[in-house]
């Protein structure tokens, strides 16, 4: 025992050393350099009337990063198909490249080239093509009394769910959508929101369920304290099945996944998929079938 | 093959000379406690046999009056004994513990079970008693962690017991207690391991050459045996740590006949932290976290034909909390553990067939659970209970037999069976206000076998061969699979002591583990092979040399490997552990929408220089290797080095009894940084916005953008190597009752801020000045020093 005494006092100064900091600035030369890159942002389809590019650029995540700009607006955004091409100009109004599909239709089938280049000679390009479209097969509405956790108020809730046939003997990515538009009271005129879908059931694939029947998520109809669902009258329904390539259903998982797992430092961070060669973001593609459903009461 | 079976007949069968069989078992001297692994041989040649995982051996020679037999075992007095084979002989041998402090008098050319005369590789062992020397986090010795100063095994991240063995995760390692398979063997999210160092008898680690005997697993098997407890009288030992105290304690029940062993450990930082959070809190939080584990063994020894063993482990994390509330109170907490027990039958049917039956039960529960009360104005009370489960429960049976031919063949076969429940996600939740909800994932009912035989074969006196061949067949409902699983181990003498070895075994693993974090959580779950999930399978071949030095007491072995994996698992990229659905969902969710199966590729060398016993003892380790893993959708289908490829690692042991009152002991290890992902830039993105009303103002064709991270490829980033020493010194003293060790050691001596995880943070500038964004390494355990007292009677 008294040899331990002995030691104490050498615990000691070894404890009060410790007490300095776990976290340590670390020196940033470790990591690895990355340029500056081009991101580039499109998604296309017969069905749209807009053909739209977004255009900015990364940054290095470390210092202090002045003068970042999200959007380019000058530059220069070509739209191919092999035969044809289209310069698409920067509208700022819309923050981004737009012009009306009407003067270059996109159609299912088809593949389209995408190039991006800079003043200061920075290109970047990708390519997709146009799935074409799956019809939706059906269009539910259906209803629940729902108690919402912690107020336990009970309320009505509506949903509407669709259902298609995949395609077999393929690989197939759907996304699903809508709004909807609702009266309260006939003088006040309809309101509109998008219907929702839950976040993580935005995006399908018929990965084990090739060939099925696949039915989407429940979207459920906008319920707020200020609308409950006993208040409104009618209820119209847009719902919309869009039949995507791969590079729009990886880049939007990919997308929402990075969201949903942020700021965990243990979990393994999500890559975010992307086509864009020599830069980021994606070029994407999609057909849309459309059903409009009436709900009364 | 043919080769083989001539050989086999030929020596047990041809020869008319007379025969007889030598046999017994080989115990210590003063507790009666089997010995496993103790060399039995013919002085000055090459004959000779090993004991078996219950101290038993068998030889069978030709007739003679006079055979010479030793007895050795690292850590013991030789013995040789002299006996007449006219006939079938039992001669049972103890043998006495040497003291430690003398140097090992150099012996004849063969004093213990050479590595240069095993065909066995990649294999290594050992002493508890070392392990006991091992300086180690807070005191608490820790078996898992000692393997990792093997070459060819890794640890996670800093502290933690996760065990890496030649690129294979944590999940792809058999650990075994007394034939019981335990699933989950952490503490603390990994910073101690379940076993408990008093009460076993042996440890083995094998890397590579897997005999037939062992399946299941793609990379390692750890075979742990708990000591059996004294048949001669009560003896025990314990200690009080900073974090814990345990004691064991063993004796006869009926002298020479049967014996108990009960060990158990419990941290007690709760019982110190309550009173404080009491305190802060005024009384109404009452929150914690402790561990517990408790080992217990009984033995009944029927005679020289029959022994039956029970053994059990059970251990539990708990954390909880209690809050008391004007109206009411709340519980939360979660607590998880593994509960095992053995029944172990021997039978000797001759004196050369062994036969082992063991009936074996494992289960593992996580449990998350979480309770409200509240005391309603009109005197009712509203209650809420959430409760989250994931386990898997085994019953297993096994039967092995051990047959003894000839001095050239020693066989072992044998089949087991195991019946898994797995339940990888039952949440219930009950609330007085809405109907019971419960939602489970169904659990799911598989059955693993596996048949097996393999021969440890001398044709001559330089060959060492062992070869067996294993089938293992696993029953889903949806889906079976029979596999062979081929298995080769040879070594050929080149001059004594001096061997060259090669193996070949391919492995099957049916049962996966899902972790994203890798450091050993509770949450991590174990999943059987599926209609939609394959077995994952291994080929391993490694070639390497063998030598001993005699008279120093050293062994030095130096092996490459190159191993192959196939469908291995992980989660996909965001996928989380809870299977919550959303309950929008039409499909039920399945965990394994939440796995992705890849490939993987691990090479490397290791050097391994060990001295077991002596006045000085410990190892030099140093491994070089890589480990690639490609996964179609992680990476984007390109090859990556996981985070725990690690291109060099380095361990020094050293042991030294300064006098026979002080004993120093110290480590060092280096190893590589591990491959990790940190974000390299940012963007921002941009979803399309595909409801058509909503598009309103602004930037109308795309939804809000988000700022992401670009990473680059996955795991491009390496972190700073990790190093760190650890030192103690023991003082012990015989009293007249007990002998007492007082323990002083130190994690970490050198108080190196070896990196646990990256971050980035903002850090202001002052007036005027954009803050600035840098990459912060964060650390767990600086110089951490810490005492114990341990007593031993």
């Amino acid at each position: 025992m008294t040899k331990l005494l002995r030691w104490l006092p050498v615990c000691a100064v070894l404890v009060l050393t410790a007490c300095d900091s776990l976290v340590q600035e670390v020196d940033p030369g470790r990591l690895p350099v990355v340029d500056k890159k081009l991101v580039v942002h499109s998604f296309i389809s017969p069905q749209d009337s807009v053909l739209a590019v977004a255009v900015g650029e990364s940054r290095p995540v470390l210092g202090t990063n002045p003068g970042t700009r999200l959007i380019l607006t000058n530059a220069t955004v070509t739209l191919s198909d092999g035969s044809r091409s289209i310069t698409i100009p920067y509208n700022t109004q819309d923050g981004a490249y737009t012009t009306s599909s009407r003067t270059f239709p996109i159609r299912a089938g088809q593949t389209y080239r995408l190039q991006v280049s800079t003043s200061d000679n920075r290109r970047v390009e990708a390519v997709c093509t146009v799935p074409r479209a799956i019809p939706i097969a059906t269009a539910l509405v259906d209803s629940a009394v729902s108690t919402r956790l912690f107020s336990n108020q009970r309320e009505m809730v509506y949903y509407t769910r669709l259902t298609w046939q995949d395609p077999a003997g393929e690989a197939n990515y759907y996304r699903v959508a809508g709004d909807v538009s609702y009266s309260i009271d006939p003088t006040r005129g309809t309101a509109s929101e998008p219907l929702s879908f839950g976040r993580s059931s935005l995006l399908v694939s018929d990965r084990n369920q090739d060939g099925q029947t696949i039915s989407s998520s429940r979207g459920e109809l906008p319920v707020t304290s200020q609308v409950p669902t006993t208040a409104v009258r009618q209820y119209t329904i847009t719902a919309h099945l869009l039949h995507t390539e791969k590079n729009y259903f990886d880049y939007h998982t990919t997308v929402i996944r990075q969201d949903q797992t942020g700021g965990n430092p243990f979990a393994e961070p999500v890559l975010i998929s992307g086509n864009i060669e020599g830069g980021l973001g994606c070029f994407g593609a999609y057909s849309r079938a459309t059903v409009t459903l009436t709900l009364k009461k | 093959m043919l080769v083989w079976m001539t050989s086999f007949f030929f020596s047990s069968e041809t020869f008319a000379q007379a025969r007889y069989t030598v046999s017994g078992y080989v115990r210590e001297q003063g507790s009666q406690e089997a010995l496993i692994g103790v060399s039995v041989y013919l002085p000055g040649t090459a004959t000779g046999t090993t004991t078996n995982t219950y101290g038993f051996y068998s030889l069978t020679l030709p007739a003679q009056d006079s055979l010479a037999l030793t007895f050795s075992f690292v850590g013991y007095e030789p013995i040789t004994r002299t006996v007449g084979l006219r006939r079938n002989t039992e001669l049972n041998i103890q043998l006495t513990p040497g003291r430690t402090l003398t140097e090992v008098v150099v012996r004849s050319s063969r004093a213990e079970e050479k590595v240069s005369e095993s065909a066995q590789m990649s294999q290594v062992e050992i002493p508890v008693a070392q392990i006991k020397k091992i300086p180690a986090l807070l005191g608490e010795k820790d078996v898992l962690k000692v393997l990792q100063l093997m070459p060819g095994v890794q640890k996670g991240s800093e502290g933690s017991t996760g065990i890496y063995v030649r690129g294979g995760g944590p999940d792809q390692n058999l650990i075994i207690l007394d034939d019981a398979i335990v699933y989950n063997a952490n503490h603390l999210f990994g910073f101690f391991s379940v076993f408990n160092g008093d009460a076993l008898k042996s440890v083995e680690l094998t890397k590579g050459g897997f005999p037939a005997r062992y399946g299941g697993r793609l990379s390692s098997v750890i075979e742990m045996n708990m000591k059996d407890g004294n048949k001669e009288g009560i003896h025990g030992e314990g200690g009080i740590g900073l974090i814990a105290s345990r004691l064991t304690v063993e004796g006869p029940i009926q002298k020479g006949k049967s014996s108990f062993l009960v060990s158990g450990r419990r941290t007690y930082l709760d019982l110190v932290a309550r009173p404080l959070i009491r305190a802060q809190s005024e009384g109404d939080v009452v929150a914690g976290y402790y561990f517990y584990d408790l080992n217990a063994k009984v033995n009944y020894d029927f005679g020289r034909k029959d022994k039956l063993y029970l053994s059990g482990y059970f251990g539990r994390d708990q954390f909880y909390s209690r809050e008391k509330e004007d109206n009411g109170s709340t519980n939360a907490g979660l607590n998880w553990g593994n509960a095992t027990a053995t029944l172990r039958w021997n039978h000797l049917f001759s004196e050369k067939l062994f036969a082992n039956t063991s009936v074996i039960f494992s289960n593992y529960l996580f449990r998350i659970y979480a309770g409200d009360e509240t005391n309603n104005a009109d005197g009712t009370k509203d209650t809420y209970n959430l409760q989250y489960d994931s386990g898997i429960r085994d019953l297993m049976a096994k039967y092995d037999v051990d047959f003894y031919p000839t001095p050239q063949h020693s066989l072992k076969f044998g089949l087991q069976t195991i019946f898994h429940r797995f339940t990888p996600s039952a949440i219930v939740l009950r609330d007085t206000e809405v109907t019971q909800f419960k939602r489970e994932v169904e659990a799911i009912n598989v059955v693993e076998s596996g048949l097996y035989v393999e021969d440890t074969w001398k044709p001559t006196d330089r060959w060492r061969i062992n070869g067996g061949f294993r089938l293992s067949h696993f029953a889903h409902k949806e889906v079976s699979y029979i596999r062979p699983e081929p298995r080769l181990s040879a070594a050929f003498v080149l001059r004594p002591d001096l061997s060259v070895k090669a193996s070949y075994a391919l492995m099957n693993q049916y049962v996966h583990l899902l972790s994203n974090t890798g450091i050993g959580l509770p949450t991590d779950l174990w999943v059987p092979t599926t209609d939609r999930v394959k077995p994952q399978q291994s080929q391993q071949v490694a070639a390497g040399f063998a030598k001993d030095f005699s008279e120093k007491g050293l062994t030095l072995t130096i092996e490459g490997y190159y191993k192959t994996m196939d469908n291995i698992i992980n989660y996909r990229e965001g996928a989380s552990f809870l299977l919550i659905n959303d309950p929008n969902s039409a499909n039920e969710v399945r965990w394994e929408d939440n796995v992705t199966t890849g490939r993987g590729w691990s090479y490397g060398a290791e050097v391994l220089l060990q001295k077991k016993v002596g006045r000085f003892s410990g190892w030099t380790g140093y491994t070089l290797s890589w480990t690639q893993w490609q996964f179609p959708e992680l990476n984007f289908g390109r090859k990556f080095y996981p985070r725990y490829d690690r291109r060099h690692d380095i361990s020094l042991v050293g042991i030294y009894e300064l006098t026979p009152r002080i004993t120093l002991a110290g480590t060092w290890v280096y190893g590589t940084g591990n491959a990790l992902t940190v974000p390299l830039a940012e963007y921002a993105a941009y979803p399309h916005q595909a409801n058509t009303i909503s598009r309103r103002g602004g930037n109308q064709y795309f939804g809000s953008n988000r700022l992401v991270n670009e990473y680059g490829p996955r795991n491009s980033f390496r972190a700073e190597a990790y190093h760190r020493m650890d030192f103690s010194i023991q003082f012990h003293k015989k009293k007249r009752h007990h002998e007492r060790t007082w323990e002083l050691s130190v994690y970490n001596l050198y108080n190196r801020r070896n990196p646990f995880y990256y971050d980035l943070d903002t850090k202001e500038q002052g007036q005027g000045q954009p803050p600035v964004t840098v990459l912060k390494r964060y650390s767990v355990f600086p110089i951490v020093p810490s005492f114990s007292y341990n007593f031993k009677f």
